[in-house]
């Protein structure tokens, strides 16, 4: 299948581009920027155990970043429209590895202490599933908002 | 202990790099909007700021305009931070007189370098 969503030529497209790249760019660096911060708060606090986790969240972070930079780089001219197809399939696996990553750190926060996640986890968690509304709506052809792809 | 500035409007944005720049032993000021930014440099005490250039009220651009043409705030560095990282936008960004420029999400190592570059131009011989 392909792109079905041609973008407006010119400037315009280049402003529409740009606003993608944008939207899906904020949600990664809040995914990157707090899995940095705990993997900081872990190891002044003690806690090595979680950074493996931590680490994995902020590497798929960064795989999904230049998934984006590499889908969604600036058109050459007015003939090249950036294709959206590919962002699910670039996107959704670190999306999901995000989602497990997170899933098994809320275990093992609930464990060591009792307390349930931190509010920084939930921000991830939160910022991944804005990521992932946002690649359905960049590729809608691609992806509905309900579908999990499976064995990603 | 160095001042910076933070404008930008995303709030957790301004949360995580607050905390991650405190942790490096800044002292750090937030606000969300470039008006508020200006009025906040103007009333002095910065090191430096980290100007989001997507901002509601007053872009960063002319923010930076503004404050690189008032003398009382001029000589403080200002640091363009976006996340729309299209070619041409650190040029854009120096062109209105920002001192360096960097992509969100934020390479933290990188800004560093770069914040400690530009007080270490401020600090006295």
């Amino acid at each position: 299948m392909s792109d079905t969503s041609p973008a407006p030529a010119g400037g315009d497209a280049r402003t529409a581009l740009s606003a993608i790249r944008h939207g899906l760019r904020t949600p990664i660096n809040i995914i990157i920027g707090y899995a940095e911060l705990m993997i900081e708060d872990a190891e002044d606090s003690g806690q090595p155990a979680l950074t493996p986790d931590l680490q994995e969240i902020a590497g798929q972070g960064r795989q999904a970043l230049a998934a984006v930079d590499r889908l969604l780089a600036e058109p050459s001219g007015p003939d090249d429209i950036a294709d959206r197809s590919g962002l699910p399939a670039a996107l959704l696996p670190p999306i999901d590895h995000i989602r497990a990553a997170c899933s098994r750190l809320r275990g093992q926060l609930a464990e060591a202490d009792g307390a349930g996640p931190s509010a920084d986890l939930g921000r991830i968690e939160a910022a991944t599933e804005q990521l992932r509304a946002l690649v359905a709506q960049a590729a809608p052809d691609r992806l509905r908002t309900d579908e999990v792809p499976a064995g990603r | 202990m160095p001042k910076i500035l933070l404008i930008e409007d995303n709030e957790l944005n301004r949360d995580m790099l607050s905390r991650r720049l405190e942790r490096k032993g800044y002292e750090v000021a937030s606000v969300s909007d470039g008006r508020a930014g200006i009025a906040a440099a103007e009333a002095g005490g910065f090191d430096l700021i980290l100007m989001d250039m997507s901002l509601p009220e007053l872009d960063g651009w002319e923010a930076t305009r503004w404050l690189k043409a008032n003398p009382a705030t001029r000589a403080v560095p200002i640091i363009a931070l976006t996340a729309h990282a299209m070619p041409g936008d650190r040029e854009r960004a120096l062109e209105a007189g920002c001192d360096d420029y960097d992509t969100k999400p934020i390479d933290f190592p990188r800004l560093l370098g770069k914040i400690e570059a530009l007080l270490a131009l401020q600090a006295p011989p």
